[in-house]
């Protein structure tokens, strides 16, 4: 079983400010569907020991990233935004969507909640 | 021995072969990369490994086909020079394999280009592979035959 | 004399001769200097996180065995920590060792895999084969024990799936002794040879501030000082054998190249103590069909560094969500941290530093 605090979504920043400050190491971001929303958990280190928080993102809402302050969540951020279509906002670099797919692969392979399309005509019917 | 038939009998002997890995999970690349060290060492029969798709005769793919990277297959398969023989290694890159049913694999590579000789196993072993190499170097022989004659005929 | 506009773009990959998987990236050269580097990744996504909706979860050990075909056995080993955990079963002790034995020699081979991909990066190809012929002691340990060379899918959930008995476990210790031969000439050259040192020294130093908040683990991490090993938290039998986290300061190529070369002495001389210590006794347990609701967190240290695998079930056979956060994927930043700055020519010695491994990456 996993311990994780629950916040706001424009908490985010400030939470992982909080964790940069006291020396803990980033992990990862896992997002996952629950009930209609995504939910990402955030994960980070310190001697061994794993801190969670997680926040419930609306399909339509736009999370800030935290990769201006962990520079090492700007892949997972990337992917979470590629696979699931969640959108990061101020992201330090941007794929927009071409980090692991391809132009012809399915969209947000891994959300059945569907909310991003691709702008680049109908090459995905 | 003149020229024509110099270059003729290196061709047969000593194809060179080209490695591209699709979406494979490393472990038949791995068996590869095993097949050129001293144990198995297929240089013994003339095959040298290169990077460069304009040198190769034979073109071995590891891995099933995806969205992303069956153009780059499609560039490296055109980009080689007749005649070529295509090698597949493994069961993903005959079928689809293990990971056929996810979602962005489209299957084996004979959906993009097509395969001469299949290697199954999961991964390949090393004799295996060295056997496929050696019946793709025959049909290469043969396929240089008949462009051979090809030549022939139309002049 | 006309100047040129100085900067241009030089693509790296995907097909590379370097590299045995395809990799892409786009680099911003001034002159000899990189400026600027981009990934860009994709050519080997399968998706196979998402396959949990359609195997069950005895099936899915040998899916993620899959996911890389150098590191399977552990993959197989931490997702089958983390269903363990969410059923609450207790491994067999016997099981736990032989986890360990296993994983070690898959540890041993990957370092020398890298470390001829590494020789072969510079031009060193003598070294390459040599370090490619001790591998292949262990591939034969391997294919003797567990029946195949590469993937050998040993882990099932509650256990393992073979055993080692006594004859073959002597034979091996007698394999292994060769194999350490082998590697004390290895190191013999790491550590004299000239241009090893010029091709590696001082190139893509990580200081130890920056390895750390950049999330590097594995020997990347240690390379730079953190003494962060996963293995010291216990799991399997790690808990019950001596040894300590591999750490140098330097934060270099040269570095890593030694912390890895020393893992694999710690390896050896933990595949032993594993040996002499394993108890007699069943290998495996018998598991439930179906899966209580829950989520777990797992880490296991593999070649690369530490894995991390989440899953979330709600009951039933199959998981709900499996994620996987693999080595290289939090090595990556550090590799773009690297890259900028360096000439042109150190990039494949770079992307190696970390030792990559884009299967993994990209699942
Ligand atoms: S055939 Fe097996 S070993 Fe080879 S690439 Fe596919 S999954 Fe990996």
């Amino acid at each position: 079983m996993i311990n994780s605090r629950e916040v706001k979504v424009d908490e985010i920043e400030k939470e992982a400010k909080y964790y940069y400050d006291n020396g803990y190491r980033f992990v990862t971001e896992t997002c996952l569907e629950e009930d209609g929303k995504f939910k990402i958990i955030y994960t980070f280190e310190r001697e061994y020991e794993l801190e969670n928080f997680h926040v419930y993102v609306n399909p339509a809402e736009e999370v800030p990233s935290i990769s201006k302050i962990y520079f090492a969540a700007l892949l997972v951020e990337n992917e979470i935004q590629e696979l699931f279509g969640v959108k990061f906002k101020n992201l330090a670099i941007d794929f927009e969507g071409l980090l692991f797919l391809g132009e012809y692969s399915p969209i947000s392979p891994q959300a059945s909640i569907e909310i991003m399309r691709r702008d680049k005509g109908d090459k995905n019917e | 021995m003149g020229l024509k038939e110099f270059v003729e009998k290196s061709f047969k002997k000593s194809p060179w072969v080209l490695h591209y890995n699709c979406s494979s999970c490393n472990g038949c690349d791995i068996e590869i990369l095993a097949c050129m060290t001293p144990l198995y060492d297929m240089e013994r029969f003339g095959m040298v490994n290169v990077g460069n798709p304009k040198h190769a005769d034979i073109l071995v793919v590891t891995g099933t086909v995806n969205h992303k990277n069956k153009e780059v297959l499609k560039n490296i398969y055109d980009q080689m020079p007749e005649p070529k023989v295509v090698v597949a290694v493994g069961v993903c890159a005959a079928t689809g394999g293990i990971f056929r049913e996810a979602y962005n694999v489209l299957g084996g590579i004979d959906k993009v280009i097509p395969v001469d000789v299949y290697v199954p196993g999961c991964p390949a072993k090393p004799e295996a592979i060295i056997d496929g190499l050696y019946k793709a170097a025959e049909i290469l022989k043969e396929k240089y035959e008949k462009m051979g004659k090809a030549e022939e005929v139309l002049k | 004399m006309i100047r040129m506009s100085d900067k241009s773009t030089i693509p790296f990959g995907p097909q590379h001769p370097v590299l045995p998987e395809p990799i892409h990236l786009k680099l911003v050269v001034e002159d000899e200097k990189v400026v600027e580097a981009y990934p860009s990744f994709g050519f080997v996504h399968r998706g196979l996180e998402m396959l949990v909706q359609k195997k069950d979860f005895n099936q899915m050990v040998y899916v993620v065995d899959h996911i890389c075909g150098i590191c399977s056995a552990m993959h197989g080993q931490a997702y089958c920590q983390a269903v363990e955990e969410l059923i609450g079963i207790d491994v067999p002790e016997r099981a736990k060792y032989l986890r360990v034995v296993w994983a070690e020699l898959h540890r041993i081979h990957s370092h020398l895999l890298w470390f001829g991909l590494l020789a072969d990066a510079f031009g060193f190809e003598n070294l390459f084969m040599l370090s490619w012929r001790i591998r292949e002691k262990i591939m034969d340990i391997l294919e003797a024990t567990a029946g195949n060379r590469v993937i050998i899918s040993v882990n099932i959930v509650g256990g393992v799936r073979r055993d080692i008995d006594t004859e073959q476990a002597k034979w091996l210790l007698d394999e292994l002794k060769e194999v350490e031969e082998g590697l004390k000439e290895l190191e013999k050259i790491v550590k004299n040879n000239y241009t090893i040192k010029q091709r590696t020294v001082g190139i893509g130093v990580l200081s130890k501030d920056d390895a750390y908040m950049f999330g590097a683990v594995g020997p990347t991490l240690r390379g730079s000082g953190v003494p962060i090993d996963m293995r010291t938290t216990g799991y399997a039998a790690y808990g019950n054998l001596d040894f300590e986290p591999v750490v140098e300061t330097d934060g270099d190529t040269y570095a890593r190249t030694i912390v890895r070369v020393r893992e694999m002495f710690q390896s050896i001389d933990l595949v032993k103590q594993a040996i002499n210590k394993m108890p007699e006794g069943e290998i495996n347990v018998k598991v439930k069909p179906n899966l209580p609701a829950g989520e777990v967190i797992t880490r296991v240290e593999q070649p690369r560094g530490e894995v991390f695998y989440y899953i979330k079930s709600s009951g039933g056979k199959n998981l709900d969500r499996l994620r996987i956060r693999t080595p290289t994927f939090a090595n990556l930043a550090s590799l773009l941290h690297m890259l900028p700055g360096s000439t042109l020519a150190d990039v494949p010695v770079l992307v190696l530093t970390i030792d990559p491994c884009i299967s993994c990456t990209e699942r």
